[in-house]
């Protein structure tokens, strides 16, 4: 995508269709007959965010069966929102000299 | 039999599904936005809830994507980079040279532990399929790096699938080359970009190939120079052959990285003739920008080939990313995500 400037659909086949045919393999997805090669990603965000990459846990499936399932446990010193008042309203609340 | 109910639970728990089988998942999104239930059956996908044997997985909040698959691995090199020297700033034919430098030192055992280490990379990320090249070294036993990798085809067989490919040089002799092919490889391979005469490493190679009714993937044009003449391209000779020969298996063109150089009045009659003899391309985007254009001083060309006007063309793209951390890739890695953003 960011290389070859490919739309993501584009990006998202050579990896996938693109590449098990040329492999000659049948091919593969959720799509009834294709061969159960999956991955599953937590379903937050877009395909976009997948497609970048931001996805921390996967279940990968290899012919029906369970291949590979990652976690990623995480502690972070920063606020899962904002909480904090803005620089712009604290500066509406600063006393004027009189 | 009380069939086996689990559920994927949230994304930061606890892994815990690897080695169950599947009858059916349940409550996931499917790539057009619908949440369904999807059966499996037989290692593929049914219509409907499945009623085999395996476990049913409840998927809910977790979004379902095809697996991928990589379409141009060396694993017989993969996780080499410690052995060398990171910072040499290696194009090809310099990560050919240091590679030779350990190569003595590599036995099959190192082979076989080195290849099932990146297996697990590529597999933990999302990858199913590899093809992996494989040298025929002329120091030692020059059948150590197949024999590894088929051994640890079979090994995976059910869980991953390899393709080994033979990835002889020019100055591998005729009877070693024709001997390589009968240890149980996948696909016949080459490198006709490096030998001194392409023409007769391409006649080699599809010979070998028609004798064994095997399917070809050469390592062609991984250069960015297009100062020779149109018909010297490797892809162009591939073609013609494949053609003349009416070679019926499938025949891929991995990095084509010259396409890439070519006007588009020189690259659109190449790409005519690449699609009348149906042959495939591979496009390496991460390894082949590490390796190319080292010599420019400024505007360094990209090292890719024409992908654009090879899908618009109606030509079949796969994308990879070559090496893992190797001397001809010092920092690859097998993960999807990069491999899309750079494809
Ligand atoms: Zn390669």
């Amino acid at each position: 995508m960011t290389a070859g400037h490919l739309r993501p659909a584009e990006a998202l086949a050579a990896v996938t269709t693109g590449a098990r045919e040329v492999l000659g393999l049948p091919p593969a997805g959720p799509v009834p007959g294709h061969v159960a090669d999956l991955v599953l990603v937590p379903d937050s965000g877009d395909l976009g965010d997948v497609l970048a990459g931001a996805e921390d846990a996967r279940v990968v499936v290899a012919g029906g069966r369970v291949l590979a399932d990652t976690r990623v446990a995480r502690s972070l010193d920063l606020p899962t929102g904002v909480d904090l008042p803005s620089p712009v309203l604290t500066r509406t609340v600063i006393p004027t000299a009189p | 039999m009380a069939v086996e109910q689990f559920s994927v639970g949230p994304p930061d728990g606890v892994a815990h599904l690897a080695g169950v089988a599947l009858r059916s998942l349940r409550g996931v999104r499917l790539p057009d936005g619908t949440v369904a239930d999807l059966g499996v059956a037989d290692g593929r996908v049914t219509d409907g809830p499945g009623a085999g044997p395996g476990a049913d997985l409840d998927a809910t909040g977790w979004r379902v994507l095809p697996a991928a698959a990589e379409p141009h691995a060396h694993l017989d090199k993969a996780l080499t980079g410690p052995r060398v020297d990171p910072g040499a700033g290696n194009d090809l034919v310099a990560a050919i040279a240091q590679w030779r430098t350990i190569l003595p030192s590599i036995d099959a055992a190192d082979v076989a532990a080195r290849a099932l280490a990146a297996v697990r990379r590529y597999a933990a990320r999302g990858i199913t399929a590899i093809r992996t090249h494989v040298d025929v070294p002329l120091d030692g036993d020059p059948m150590r790096g197949i024999d590894a990798l088929v051994a640890l085809r079979e090994r995976l067989r059910g869980r991953v699938t390899l393709q080994v490919c033979m990835l002889a040089g020019s100055d591998v002799p005729d009877a070693v080359h024709a001997a390589a092919v009968t240890r149980g490889v996948d696909v016949v391979g080459g490198c006709p970009h490096l030998a001194p005469d392409p023409h007769r490493e391409v006649t080699r190679a599809l010979d070998l190939a028609e004798r064994h009714g095997l399917p070809v993937d050469l390592h062609a044009d991984e250069q960015t120079d297009v100062s020779l003449p149109d018909r010297e391209l490797d892809v162009v000779e591939l073609a013609e052959q494949v053609l003349a020969r009416g070679l019926p298996q499938r025949v891929t063109a991995s990095h084509c990285v010259r396409l890439g150089s070519l006007p588009p009045e020189r690259l659109d009659p190449v790409l005519d003739l690449v699609a009348r003899a149906g042959i495939g391309i591979v496009t390496l985007p991460i390894t082949n920008l590490y390796l190319q254009g080292r010599d420019a001083t400024h505007l360094a060309p990209r090292g890719l080939t024409a992908v654009r006007r090879i899908l618009d063309r109606g030509i079949l793209l796969g994308a990879g990313a070559d090496n893992l951390r190797d001397p001809f890739n010092p920092a690859g890695a097998p993960t999807r995500s990069r491999r899309r953003r750079c494809s």
